[in-house]
């Protein structure tokens, strides 16, 4: 067989992965939407689309599942392909959505408007009350906005080198971490537990207007990492290398951090801190597909997404009617389906 | 293509490491650049397709200065061999190969990017690997790989950094006998370089760097004990045998 054919075989190859999760993903969406405490069937569903479903039905449905199932999807998405292209440019295993700091400086965020800006607010009784609540989401995001601003003032500063953005990354990410636990010294006990029960990372806070929301940041967003999957291939045989292939390195790396920040920072804002998904989604993806970036980050979108969901699904109906938040699950699936994945070197052994 | 360098200076701070550089290298010249550590080799070598950005002085291929160049437009014709490569996400032989066609790809590479890959795999002896992620390759087909890489942008220059380090005797030999026969097919070759026996081997014409200038430049004949005892501060032995010369270092000079 020519080079050629053979390539162009594992180049399919890779791609029956992404349809394949693609496939996956809709199956696993079809089960999200059926299970859960209140039983919701295909002829509840039937009668749904003709209109003629109660309101129960209605408001479990079209409220609560829904937008809790798309808001699964679309975070999972947004933390793999963060997690994706920031491994990428730059180069480096361990860099996630959260290596510049934005999680520590969103938690900073969210905590910083339980306690100073609503500490007036005599609507706290409960300790989920801030979760939603508009000034604790614009407050995380802009606390994680400017965590960003600064690293960029840092790298642009200092020539955009990976190693230079991973050190600030993580400077910043501690004086974020130093002013939280400052907040919280002096928080009282029900922001106390606010703070505590915004950083698990939990889509029980999901509703259509955040989803829709995520939406509008994350499509413009993926089109443009597609764009850019050739860019960040070439980042991968060093700077030098990417310079004399006329890319410009600096202002490739800056615009993907700028991106994948935006795209982490919209999800953490809305649903707390959901570690895991985009650290090790790419890297399940990469050991079953290779690390070309043409693939990669479509993989790991898709992946991401139906990973995310089906932890959620599990939180959800585990130990009903108790619904854990998805951020304690997804380390407990992921983990040792990394750790398998790991051992048994299942990329080199299926592909090759 | 012809390369000139005009006063070409640089530094990565205040402190130059090119000093005042001129030099001309014609078309199918395969030039070696040597000196000792940190005598600007492979500063100059960067220098040459605009990896670094000099402020003062020029480099001219083909009476034009680099930065008259679009950048995709130079990637065309100057490649690019680095010394130190990255592969913390390893891609496959052919992939890889592939990545040299960037400056001419667009989104997908067309099937003309593919047969222009696989004729380089077949020529440089790789078809066999090239669905192996190019970790599990060893040095000397790694190398074989990242010249073929370069081949791929279909170049009129190909700069290489060191292309014989870490090698062993064989794959040194196997690496410079192909960019001989690259060089006699006319691609202009300018290369850094450790070992002076293979340069005088290899090379039609050497530039001897120290400290950022040029100490002597031109054919063999530029390879005298005098030379090259100030070029490395060691003593040497010049033995000629027949129409090669070979030179055996000593014992270094105390300063």
């Amino acid at each position: 067989m020519s080079v050629v054919k053979q390539y162009n075989t594992f180049w399919r190859k890779r791609l029956w992965f992404v349809l394949a999760s693609a496939l996956l993903l809709v199956v696993v969406a079809g089960y999200a939407i059926f299970s859960g405490s209140a039983s919701i069937n295909l002829n509840t569903l039937w009668t749904l689309i003709q209109g003629n479903a109660s309101e129960f039905e209605q408001q479990i449905v079209l409220y609560i599942r829904l937008p809790r199932i798309l808001a699964a999807i679309f975070a999972g998405t947004a933390l793999a392909v963060s997690g994706a292209v920031m491994q990428s440019i730059l180069r480096n295993p361990l860099a996630s959505p959260f290596t510049l700091g934005i999680s520590s400086a969103a938690a900073f965020g969210a905590a910083f408007a339980i306690v100073v800006i609503s500490s007036g607010s005599a609507h706290a009784i409960n300790y989920s009350f801030y979760s939603g609540s508009l000034s604790v989401v614009i407050s995380a995001f802009l606390w994680s906005m400017l965590s960003l601003v600064v690293i960029l003032m840092v790298s642009k500063k200092k020539g955009a080198n990976p190693e230079i953005i991973i050190l600030s990354g993580i400077v910043v990410s501690s004086l974020f971490g130093a002013g939280l636990s400052a907040l919280q010294f002096v928080a009282t006990e029900v922001q106390l537990a606010s703070i505590i029960f915004w950083s698990f990372g939990d889509l029980g806070r999901a509703s259509w207007t955040d989803v829709r929301t995520i939406l509008c940041v994350l499509v413009p967003l993926l089109g443009f990492f597609f764009t850019q999957s050739w860019n960040y291939k070439s980042l991968q045989s060093g700077d030098e290398y990417a310079k004399s292939l006329g890319i410009n390195v600096s202002g490739v790396r800056l615009a993907g951090l700028i991106a994948a920040s935006l795209c982490t920072a919209v999800v953490v804002s809305f649903y707390g801190i959901i570690a895991f998904v985009g650290l090790v989604v790419p890297h399940i993806v990469r050991k079953c597909i290779g690390s070309d970036e043409a693939f990669i980050i479509p993989a790991s979108a898709v992946f991401g997404g139906v990973f995310l969901l089906f932890s959620d699904t599990l939180a959800r109906t585990l130990i009903s009617p108790v619904i854990l938040p998805v951020g304690i699950l997804t380390s407990f699936i992921g983990a040792p389906l990394f750790l398998f994945l790991l051992l048994k070197g299942v990329g080199k052994g299926f592909w090759n | 293509m012809k390369i000139k360098i005009n006063k070409l200076q640089f530094g990565y701070n205040e402190t130059p490491v090119i000093k005042n550089i001129s030099e001309e290298i014609d078309a199918g010249d395969f030039v070696a650049v040597v000196g000792p550590n940190g005598s600007g080799k492979s500063t100059l070598i960067k220098c040459l397709n605009g990896i670094l950005k000099t402020k003062h002085g020029a480099v001219c291929i083909d009476n034009s200065p680099l930065n008259s160049y679009g950048a995709r437009a130079l990637a065309q014709k100057i490649a690019f061999v680095p010394q130190h490569e990255y592969i913390a996400n390893p891609l496959t032989v052919f992939d890889t190969v592939l990545l040299g066609r960037k400056p001419y790809i667009h989104f997908k590479p067309s099937k003309k990017d593919l047969a222009i890959v696989e004729k380089l795999l077949n020529e440089l002896d790789l078809a066999d690997f090239a669905l192996k992620n190019i970790d599990t390759l060893s040095g000397g087909q790694r190398q074989r790989v990242f010249i073929a890489r370069a081949l791929a942008q279909d170049p009129e220059v190909l700069l290489l950094d060191e292309p014989t380090a870490n090698l062993d005797l064989k794959h040194q030999l196997e690496v410079l006998d192909l960019l001989n026969l690259l060089a006699k097919s006319g691609l202009t070759i300018v290369m850094a370089l450790h070992d002076i026996n293979l340069a005088i081997r290899y090379c039609s014409k050497t530039i001897m760097l120290k400290s950022g200038q040029i100490v002597a430049s031109g054919g063999n004949e530029v390879y005298t004990a005098a030379n090259l005892e100030m070029l490395f501060d060691i003593k040497v032995k010049l033995i000629q045998d027949n129409e090669a010369i070979f030179v055996i270092p000593t014992v270094p000079i105390k300063n």
